[in-house]
């Protein structure tokens, strides 16, 4: 990764009229600040200049005491450079969505503005995301965290929702006029508008529709919820769809049933503490939390982990990558229908939990991955278990691929379907596995490597077609190479320390930095701001897949019902870390 | 359908009959139990000598260490600065069993148990007190066991504050505001 | 003894074996289902769990069963008997041995095909009773799947019935004394392919799919009321099996067994069939644990597209060779 060139960032942004200061910041990169009316203008510019920052990484914001400071984190692929926007907006003010330039930001500024108090303009579902009507922006500073005795009074801890009294309603700014481009929701004819609420989203290229129905007759369009109890939305995620029939015309993503505030409890903890919190938002692979977390850390420590605390790292994190791909693998034969893979994908699973159980302690909720290194060394036990589990899982992939890969009806089932073209992946913003399904090679673990990644010899695999079948396909290849990665380490596991010798409370020095990792849904980011103290000034914990879900919405339009159930299981989404 | 049935369902059935052959691999529980590995981290409980008294030295590390909050130790202090545990009280139901505890603590008092049948059908029954109404061990750093023990009360009360954070000002009380 | 008497006593042996096939084949299926995902199944209740079953029955009759406020009904108290009655009717003409049949009637295959192609109907009943929007997909979705199959079904059951000359189910059971139908194997791929759809078997089981639409029509159903639907499904199952037992592979006979030595040993018959039927059912339900689903569109297009044409073209063949043969080797 290379740093944008300061001068040529400023030339490109000062010829679209927009003033601007860059400036790079150690242990961060480079930072251009606004001016808030200009945002679009700036984001306009740098998309289209040369140098094609056209990837949305992330967007978020920081209470700085005395304003809100949103912050765009933009990517060139072509050039491999990252680049930080930020615009300083006052408490209480509005905020110009700019989801017409990023389709990736329609849910990232929904959340912004209710967790800080924004209001925003020209978004087309102007809604709260993660939290109810009356809920207080708590991102904010101004908004404590419950003392230990409040938390200690733990009979008391429910909270009448009807009885919140925030003055903090809608986050709509009035008047609200949507973009024209999401006038393309017009081929919903025929139907009743749901209920008073905003229009649902169609992109104008979005979905071929599945041949069904006889359009010309007056039907009736029905709005169902497939809620968040469902014996297929993985995880608590309710899908609001309106149908046609069978066919589904379009969808809304209701999310924050799981929503826990993890941002805002990092910045009452204690550094060594914040992996207990990182756990259990991806909480199926909670080695690669805590990883970007003490990556994070470190950065600004700037510590040298030992290169055997790393290689104990990716070991943990590999086995834990083919484990929460198996928590994607079964549920996608439950979906279709083959109730037997479920059970065998989960025998192995059961195994590489006894693995990282033996290690860490816990099958689930780790705290192994510490600032520094890691908690303790991996012993002989666990050594026998792994090579043990190597020497069957490779059969039992080959079984799992006829039973379900091979087999006709699946194919059929899943060939074609939910087709995501490269276009629309980095629109919104989409990493991990299914970037990577549709053709486009990026890896953090390979592009930007991290914890000695650069020292193992694997492939990254990338299918073409972009549909769910290409999406298992690169899954199931991850799953291969990951027992590559595990073999050589476990092979050529390094002598040393098993972490470098920190302090047990940590202060880093007040900064700021991103780290990221390749989690098995994507690129998982922590935004880390510190000030000195020992627990973060604030964290934003970038949920690779939040973007996913939004592609998934706009891919379920068009389909049949039965195919929204496939195509939401292949896009592996994790509702705790969307909802954090 | 330009596809073919047959040969993929046939195998994906052949598949299904070996496992059909194979043992299962369930664990009938209650009847049968899985051995837990030694690193395993459930319920705390209380360390003890071989004299059967308890180590802890009310030093308060695990209490500021817990993330939840879920250790409390009400403790009073003698005249002579010796220590007198009114009540160790450990809420169970709310522990998520992060071991952080046990990390902080100098004196190895207490460890993460294998005791992982915790339900209790009286929501009451999910906050035990693990001691009540003991004298706190005098501090003997548990790296230290084999020195004689340190002889002043004076010097002892700062061992502790100091073997926890080494790296620390004194004890903070910057999470507790 | 009174004709009657003898009636009402056939009448309840048929309901009788079908409340007992269903207790046994929900119990066969959790084993048979555990042991393919390399699990155990029932175990608690009973050696091996076999009681499992009957404590389900005893949990079933004692849970509440409410009736939610808008429903239609009539028609929701009425569509599980109309699920349920037709499945139980098709027991009457199924031989289970030579003389073991309630009623050998002279067009038993015509009559199985005709009561069950009512089914239908009590589903679509219970989908709109409901009121609710899940229960109606899933029924629109069962009577679309199963009105498409009932043609192609009794399209390739007729070729069996023109090897064996008759309707009867008794006489096609005899005239498979040298060699099972199961030879005319198109045919019996045909059948079990619209059988397993009628009778809504996976791959095929898109009226209820559970992890789509929780449970299909049968959602706002509780207690007995959703007994009985569950207990209609797994019925449809046995005679479905049964049929295919009894047009394709001889029905209670053995092979080089005469049928009249095998008739002398009374009851002997009657197992052999019942071993045979089982066996079909566990074939089933291993396909039942194993093959995705097929989705409604691809299903519906596998019926008008391929299998009518198929088995219409099956009959013509069937015919044609039963026509050579017959001038080749001279009229039977």
């Amino acid at each position: 990764m290379q740093q944008p060139d300061t001068t040529a960032v400023r030339s490109a942004l000062e010829h679209a009229g927009v003033t601007v200061s860059v400036e790079e910041v150690e242990r961060l990169g480079v930072v251009c600040r606004v001016e808030p009316a200009s945002v679009r203008d700036a984001l306009i510019a740098l998309r289209d200049w040369e140098h094609s920052f056209d990837f949305q990484v992330d967007l978020f914001g920081e209470d700085t005491r005395e304003a809100i400071d949103v912050v765009y984190h933009l990517r060139s692929f072509s050039r491999d450079e990252d680049l930080f926007v930020k615009a300083t907006h006052p408490y209480d003010s509005v905020l110009t969505s700019v989801w017409d330039i990023h389709p990736a930001a329609l849910m990232p500024e929904r959340e912004l503005c209710e967790l800080f108090g924004l209001r925003i303009l020209g978004h087309p579902n102007p809604k709260r995301l993660l939290t109810t009507d009356g809920c207080p922006p708590y991102l904010r500073k101004e908004v404590s965290i419950r003392t230990p005795e409040e938390v200690r009074d733990r009979a008391s801890q429910v909270v009448n929702v009807a009885e919140l009294t925030g003055a903090f309603g809608s986050i709509a700014a009035e008047p609200a006029p949507a973009p024209a481009a999401s006038a393309a929701s017009a081929g919903a004819e025929g139907g009743p508008a749901p209920l008073g609420e905003s229009q649902p989203l169609l992109l104008p290229d979005a979905i071929k529709r599945a041949p069904s129905g006889v359009d010309h007759v007056s039907t009736e369009h029905l709005i169902l919820s497939m809620g968040p109890q469902h014996p297929s939305t993985h995880g608590v995620l309710r899908l609001k769809m309106e149908i046609d029939g069978e066919e589904v015309v379009s969808t809304e993503a209701v999310i924050g049933h799981l929503h826990r505030g993890i941002e805002k409890l990092a910045e009452s903890r204690r550094f060594n503490a914040v992996g207990t919190l990182m756990d259990r938002g991806d909480y199926v692979s909670g080695i690669h939390n805590e990883l970007a977390f003490a990556l994070a850390t470190e950065q600004l420590l700037e510590v040298d982990v030992p290169r055997r605390a790393s290689w104990l790292r990716v070991l943990l994190g590999e086995l834990n990558r083919i484990a929460s791909h198996i928590t994607w693998y079964g549920p996608v034969g439950l979906d279709t229908g083959v109730m037997g893979l479920f059970l065998y994908v989960f025998r192995d699973r059961e195994s590489l939990l006894d693995i990282l159980e033996d290690i860490t302690g816990q099958r689930m909720m780790f705290n192994y991955v510490r600032p520094g290194g890691v908690v303790a060394d991996i012993t002989t036990t666990a050594e026998a278990k792994i090579r043990a589990f190597l020497d069957t899982f490779d059969t039992y992939m080959d079984e799992n691929e006829e039973i379900i890969m091979g087999n006709e009806i699946f194919q059929a089932r899943t060939q074609g379907l939910g087709v995501l073209t490269p276009e629309m992946a980095l629109a919104f913003g989409v990493t991990g596995g299914n970037l990577r399904s549709t053709g486009v090679s990026w890896d953090l673990r390979k592009d930007r490597p991290y914890s000695c990644y650069d020292e193992f010899d694997f492939q990254v695999p990338v299918a073409e077609t972009g549909d769910v079948y290409a999406r298992c396909q690169v899954r199931v290849g991850e799953m291969r190479q990951s027992t590559r990665i595990i073999r050589q380490c476990i092979d050529g596991l390094p002598e040393g320390e098993f972490t470098a010798k920190v302090p047990r409370v940590l202060r880093p020095p007040a900064g700021e930095t991103y780290a990221a990792v390749e989690s098995p849904r994507g690129e998982l980011g922590i935004h880390l701001f510190t000030d000195g103290s020992d627990s973060p000034y604030r964290m934003r914990y970038r949920p690779p897949a939040m973007y996913a879900l939004q592609a998934g919405e706009t891919l379920l339009a068009g389909g049949l019902i039965a195919d929204a159930v496939v195509v939401m299981g292949s896009m592996d989404v994790v509702l705790g870390e969307i909802d954090r | 359908m330009t596809r073919v049935y047959g040969w993929g369902i046939l195998r994906s059935m052949a598949i299904a009959f070996k496992n059909f052959a194979r043992k299962p691999i369930t664990v009938q529980y209650p009847h049968e139990k899985i051995d837990l590995p030694e690193r395993a981290r459930w319920a705390v409980a209380m360390k003890r000598d071989e004299d059967g008294s308890p180590r802890c030295t009310a030093c308060m590390a695990c209490e500021r260490a817990c993330p939840d909050y879920v250790i409390k130790i009400d403790v009073t202090t003698g005249e002579d600065r010796s220590k007198f545990i009114d009540r160790w009280h450990y809420e169970i139901g709310a522990c998520m069993m992060c071991g952080l505890c046990v990390e902080s603590c100098a004196f190895d008092a207490i460890e993460m148990s294998h005791n992982y049948e915790l339900a209790r059908i009286d929501a009451a029954n999910l906050a035990i007190d693990l001691l009540v109404d003991t004298p706190a061990a005098a501090p003997k750093r548990k790296a230290a066991a084999e020195k004689p023990a340190a002889p002043a009360a004076a010097s002892d009360e700062a061992a502790p504050a100091g073997a926890s954070e080494p790296a620390s000002g004194p004890p903070e009380g910057g999470d507790d505001a | 003894m009174n004709p009657w008497l003898i009636v009402v006593l056939r009448f309840l042996a048929a309901l009788g074996l079908m409340l007992v096939n269903g207790v046994v084949m929900i119990y066969m299926l959790r084993k048979v289902l555990a042991r393919l995902h390399i699990r155990l199944g029932p175990m608690e209740n009973g050696p091996w769990g076999m009681f499992q079953t009957v404590f389900d029955v005893l949990k079933l009759f004692t849970k509440e069963d409410p009736t939610p406020a808008a429903v239609d009904r009539p028609l929701y108290f009425l569509a599980p008997a109309v699920v349920f009655v037709p499945s139980l009717m098709a027991y009457i003409a199924i031989p289970f041995s030579a003389t073991w049949v309630v009623a050998d009637l002279p067009l038993g295959l015509l009559f199985v095909f005709a009561v069950m192609s009512m089914i239908p109907l009590g589903i679509l009943m219970a989908g709109w009773a409901s009121n609710n929007k899940w229960s109606l997909i899933g029924a629109m979705r069962a009577v679309g799947a199963q009105v498409t199959y009932e043609v192609p079904m009794l399209l390739a059951a007729l070729p069996v019935v023109m090897m064996a000359q008759s309707l009867n189910l008794n006489d096609i059971v005899r005239a498979q004394h040298s060699v099972w139908f199961f030879v005319n194997v198109p045919a019996f791929l045909l059948f079990l392919i619209a059988g397993l759809i009628e009778s809504g078997q996976t791959p095929f089981d898109l009226a209820e799919a559970e992890s789509e639409l929780v449970s299909g029509f049968a959602t706002e159903y509780a207690s007995m009321k959703f007994g009985l639907l569950f207990l209609s499904e797994f019925s449809n199952t046995f005679i479905f099996s049964a049929l295919l037992v009894t047009l394709f592979f001889g029905g209670w006979q053995l092979p080089f067994v005469s049928a009249s030595t095998l008739s002398a040993i009374g009851l002997f018959p009657v197992i052999v069939f019942m071993l045979k039927t089982y066996f079909v059912i566990f074939l089933l339900m291993a396909v039942r644990g194993t093959l995705p689903r097929v989705r409604v569109d691809q299903l519906l297009a596998l019926g008008w597209k391929f299998l009518l044409p198929a088995s219409l073209a099956w009959v013509m063949v069937t015919g044609l060779v039963i026509k050579i043969g017959q001038t080749l080797v001279g009229p039977r």
